[in-house]
């Protein structure tokens, strides 16, 4: 697996961890009532979930095995990809902080919107990197048989 | 990767670029407030979403990668998995626009207002369809032991290609 799947599926388990014990929190919250602040957290726990951990998976694993674009570049231009990464991380993290914020009557000073920017940012970017990888059968399938060089025989 | 994964691989991925926008959009007008119906898009989103993104690539993959059925690579029946991806697409799209329709009554006394109510029926029946379509499709492969004509030996065989001018990609 390259460097760049590893680390999309290396922060997604670290989002799942971080979701699941947000998660707790929120349910305890729930049935025990010990803080109203808590409840605020509802919407940043669904979003570490599915963008975080399921979105951020996908994104690394389909990088990992869709098929190869060419041999020269077999994953394609990997700097969009990066750019996914750093959009999807930066918005996510940009609402975990300021969305419960906002509910709790702060004023974000625009980092929502900033947010929101990041993450559709993310997704078309994501659209971009892996959409010429998906195709049909490789080029290798249908590559002529290699001829031997006529410098070779001499 | 056959034509089937490929369209619905695709079409996830437009589901995904939507989704991610209606969603950023929602997002903004939390912060301004510039068009208060926007938050009846907010249900659109998670449909788009969970259903028309995830869900839809997960079939699609599935559908590449399983083990075939036989050594000629057959993938079962397609006509069942291409009716999934009709009626996954029709459901999501249904759901997506029955509440930002149904917010703005549009068109005002019009027939889609109207028949806004069994709406949700056709979306539900086009689910159900759509699993039982794919279940039918897929019984037999999530089945079978695989053989060596499926998804891990063609990517034996690209790493083969891949690796044998260059062999800093093994690693890979």
């Amino acid at each position: 697996m390259y460097l760049q799947a590893r680390v999309f599926i290396r922060t997604a388990l670290a989002y799942l961890l971080a979701a699941l014990l947000l998660g707790g929190l929120v349910l305890v919250n729930q049935g025990l009532n010990f803080s109203p602040y808590i409840a605020a957290f509802q919407p940043v726990f669904y979003h570490l979930l599915t963008v975080g951990w399921l979105t951020q998976l996908i994104f690394g694993v389909a990088l990992w095995m869709f098929p190869v674009l060419s041999k020269q570049r077999p994953r394609g231009d990997e700097r969009i990809g990066w750019l996914a990464y750093a959009t999807l991380n930066g918005g996510l993290l940009l609402r975990v902080v300021f969305e419960p914020l906002h509910a709790w009557g702060f004023t974000s000073v625009g980092a929502l919107v900033l947010s929101a920017l990041l993450q559709v940012v993310a997704g078309w970017a994501f659209v971009f990197a892996i959409w010429p990888r998906v195709k049909g059968k490789a080029e290798y399938k249908n590559r002529e048989p290699r001829t031997k060089n006529r410098n070779d025989e001499r | 990767m056959p034509k089937l994964s490929q369209l619905m691989i695709r079409t996830a991925l437009l589901w995904l670029g939507v989704g991610f926008s209606v969603g950023g959009l929602v997002l903004l007008a939390k912060d301004v407030p510039f068009w208060p119906a926007l938050w009846t898009w907010r249900l659109s989103h998670v449909y788009m979403l969970l259903l028309g993104w995830m869900v839809q690539l997960a079939c699609g993959v599935a559908f590449w990668i399983l083990p075939r059925l036989d050594a000629a690579g057959s993938r079962g029946n397609e006509q069942l998995a291409w009716l999934c991806y009709g009626c996954l697409n029709g459901g999501v799209a249904l759901a997506s626009l029955y509440g930002p329709l149904a917010a703005a009554r549009w068109p005002a006394g019009g027939a889609i207002w109207e028949i806004s109510d069994w709406r949700w029926e056709i979306r539900d029946c086009s689910y159900q369809l759509a699993v039982s379509s794919w279940q039918l499709a897929h019984r037999q492969r999530s089945r079978f032991a695989g053989n060596a004509t499926g998804w891990h030996a063609d990517r034996r065989e690209e790493s083969a290609w891949l690796c044998a001018e260059d062999p800093s990609l093994r690693s890979g």
